[in-house]
């Protein structure tokens, strides 16, 4: 998703110089492809045909009510992966 | 009228335990003055990740979901249970989003999404309907959480019909408007803490206590699988019905999750948050309440093996569905703890009321007071303007839902769904590109409104026929639900998709054409006052001091890094 900003970094004259070097190490924090797994539980989770029966059955639970809990945890665990690595790409860029 | 003394004896001594708090958050992380919108509409722009988590989880999940969500699936079944790929949904959607508005917010010192709207666009009209947009469609959500405590007092045995009936909610909600004026973002901040306490101690009891006295999951399940199997509906059942009812619900799931951080109280606790760390971290934490919702979600069929039938609104004589919870919970649990489970709910609507009133009145005293009515405002007359506004919004939801069918309320937020997700161009792809012209939005916006208001319009709701009690009788004839079947169109098929979906299709195709057609026409343009680098400034970040140098003198304080 956020391919879709422009990457180049700000151009302004004004500003030069003793900043050039901190400039430089401030790319955007937020890039990295690690985000394409934030799409991993929003395609599950549209993928209803699939998750629409009854069977397998668990603890009394119909798949597609357990199913879509244990989308939960694998939505949580893409979304962890990724915040981590912004933070490293925070931590690196200071 | 006949009232439990023990539920009614725990629900109030709950009830003003938040009271004392809510009074006593002015003082918590004190400020210097409370006369400024950083202050008291944001809580000063420094909650770190644990405040911010209970902030927006009692903000997005509110009391209305509680009674709502189980009510839908008490009635119909696998449909209402959307809510919870529409919660999973909408934290790996916003993440990128949120992050970069937390940003140029922080940079400029942005108080609402129509603030950052105003500069980028460079269009003050532009701002002003994304703050319409915004109040019109928070208005009936804060009407909804009256619901949601009025279902709980009928319960406790507060019924009758009158003025009389309404007042103990007077009562809730002038002691929430006092604190609230007097302690601004901070009071829901706090209260939160006690609410998602109760809240989850009371899901966790039920989801292991009420199954074992009903027969386990299986007994649940094959009670509600009966109750559908007998009933006419063809479109109720433990599972989705069809293939166009799946696509309904994978497009209900998603718009929805689209819309919920375009609501300007969501955006309030976003940017309220201390760093962009924070919000990260919370979209990965967030989730946990989703999980709670889920398991929320099947008390409605708990309901259904309980034997719960909901009780009928003396005003209005419909069957009110919405009281099925609170009548499980005062079945199945002791008084003592039915008491418990009544106050986490009427606090939780206590908790999203509060912001959502909170960022309306900001709406208001940024993008119409500041902008249209008293241009030199002073930050202590912007405090000043927006704690009477959030008066005035309380005061107006609860004209609302005291003098209105509460059916209305319900109306205007399936509208308010469908025309939020109209500001998602300007504000939330406006996040990552100046590229639309700032006529084409309004004319994508526009667009947006009138077909989402048209499909609404038609659609009906169908239902049991009073008379020959056979499926098929249109119940009501407009506004009948959010689900628009495509053959109103003109098109020959049985697919239904979520109209706020297509609505904002069109926004986006309008805005576009109108963008390349005004640009070719060589129509002014206006000059985005934000920099590709402040999409990405954090707090303690050298850039941001840099920007507030840069922008001293220009519109929008600079901020408090």
């Amino acid at each position: 998703m956020s391919d879709l900003s422009k990457s180049s970094p700000p151009r302004d004259p004004s500003r030069s110089g003793a900043n050039d070097h901190v400039r430089r190490s401030r790319v955007d924090d937020d890039k990295t492809p690690l985000n394409w797994l934030l799409l991993v539980p929003i395609v599950i989770c549209l993928a209803v045909p699939f998750y629409n029966r009854t069977d397998p059955v668990v603890f009394g639970m119909p798949f597609f009510y357990w199913f879509q809990l244990a989308i939960i945890p694998i939505g949580v665990t893409c979304t962890v992966i990724v915040y981590r690595a912004h933070r490293r790409n925070q931590e690196r860029g200071r | 009228m006949d009232i439990n003394v023990v539920e009614m004896t725990v629900f109030v001594l709950l009830f003003l335990l938040v009271t004392v708090m809510g009074f006593y958050a002015s003082n918590w992380r004190k400020a210097e003055s409370m006369e400024h919108l950083d202050e008291w509409g944001l809580g000063g722009r420094n909650f770190g990740g644990w405040i911010t988590w209970f902030l927006l989880g009692g903000d997005l999940y509110t009391a209305y979901t509680f009674v709502a969500v189980p009510a839908l699936l008490f009635g119909a079944g696998a449909v209402g249970f959307f809510a919870v790929p529409y919660t999973i949904i909408v934290y790996p959607l916003v993440l990128l989003f949120l992050v970069r508005l937390w940003s140029v917010s922080h940079v400029h010192g942005f108080v609402t999404p129509a603030d950052f709207v105003r500069a980028r666009f460079d269009s003050p009209t532009m701002a002003l309907l994304v703050a319409i947009t915004g109040i019109v469609a928070t208005m009936p959500y804060i009407a909804l959480q009256l619901v949601g405590i009025e279902a709980v007092l009928k319960t406790m045995g507060l019924t009758g019909t009158g003025f009389v009936s309404h007042l103990p909610i007077l009562i809730a909600f002038a002691i929430l408007a006092a604190y609230t004026y007097s302690s601004g973002l901070r009071a829901p901040a706090l209260i939160a803490f006690v609410k998602d306490a109760l809240i989850y101690l009371v899901i966790i009891v039920a989801v292991i206590y009420i199954p074992s006295r009903i027969g386990g999951w299986d007994g649940i399940f094959s009670a509600a699988n009966a109750k559908f199997e007998a009933s006419p509906n063809p479109n109720d059942g433990v599972l989705l019905t069809s293939g166009p009812a799946q696509l309904q619900y994978a497009t209900l799931a998603l718009g929805s999750a689209m819309a919920l951080f375009l609501y300007p109280h969501s955006l309030t606790s976003v940017l309220a948050a201390k760093d962009r760390h924070t919000i990260r971290r919370n979209m990965a934490a967030l989730p946990a309440y989703s999980f709670v919702l889920g398991l929320l979600a099947l008390l409605g069929f708990m309901a259904i093996a309980a034997e719960i039938t909901p009780l009928v609104n003396e005003e209005t004589g419909k069957v009110d569905a919405n009281t099925v919870v609170p009548l499980l919970f005062d079945k199945m649990f002791p008084d003592w703890f039915a008491g418990v489970a009544f106050a986490a709910v009427a606090i939780g609507a206590l908790v999203p009321a509060a912001i959502m009133s909170i960022a309306a009145a900001n709406l208001f005293t940024r993008n119409i007071y500041k902008e249209y009515l008293k241009k030199d405002a002073t930050p202590a007359q912007e405090a000043k303007a927006s704690k009477l506004t959030s008066l005035v919004v309380k005061v107006g939801a609860l004209i609302v839902i005291v003098t209105l069918d509460p059916q209305f309320s319900i109306d205007l937020q399936l509208i308010g769904g469908v025309i939020i997700l109209q500001t998602l161009p300007a504000l939330a792809l406006g996040l990552y590109t100046s590229w639309f012209h700032r006529g084409g939005l309004i004319a994508g916006w526009i667009a947006g409104m009138t077909s989402g208001f048209w499909m609404l319009y038609t659609i009906k709701q169908v239902g049991l026929d009073p008379v020959t009690g056979e499926w098929g009788a249109v119940i009501r004839p407009h506004f009948g639900g959010s689900a628009f079947p495509l053959k109103n169109l003109g098109l020959d098929t049985d697919l239904i998709v979520y109209a706020g979906f297509l609505a904002v299709a069109m926004n986006l195709l309008v805005a576009a054409v109108a963008t390349l057609v005004l640009r070719a026409m060589k129509v002014a343009e206006g000059t985005d006052r934000t920099r590709e680098h402040d999409y990405t400034a954090d707090a303690g970040d050298p850039r941001v001091k840099d920007l507030d140098l840069d922008h001293a003198g220009a519109p929008g304080t600079p901020s408090d890094t």
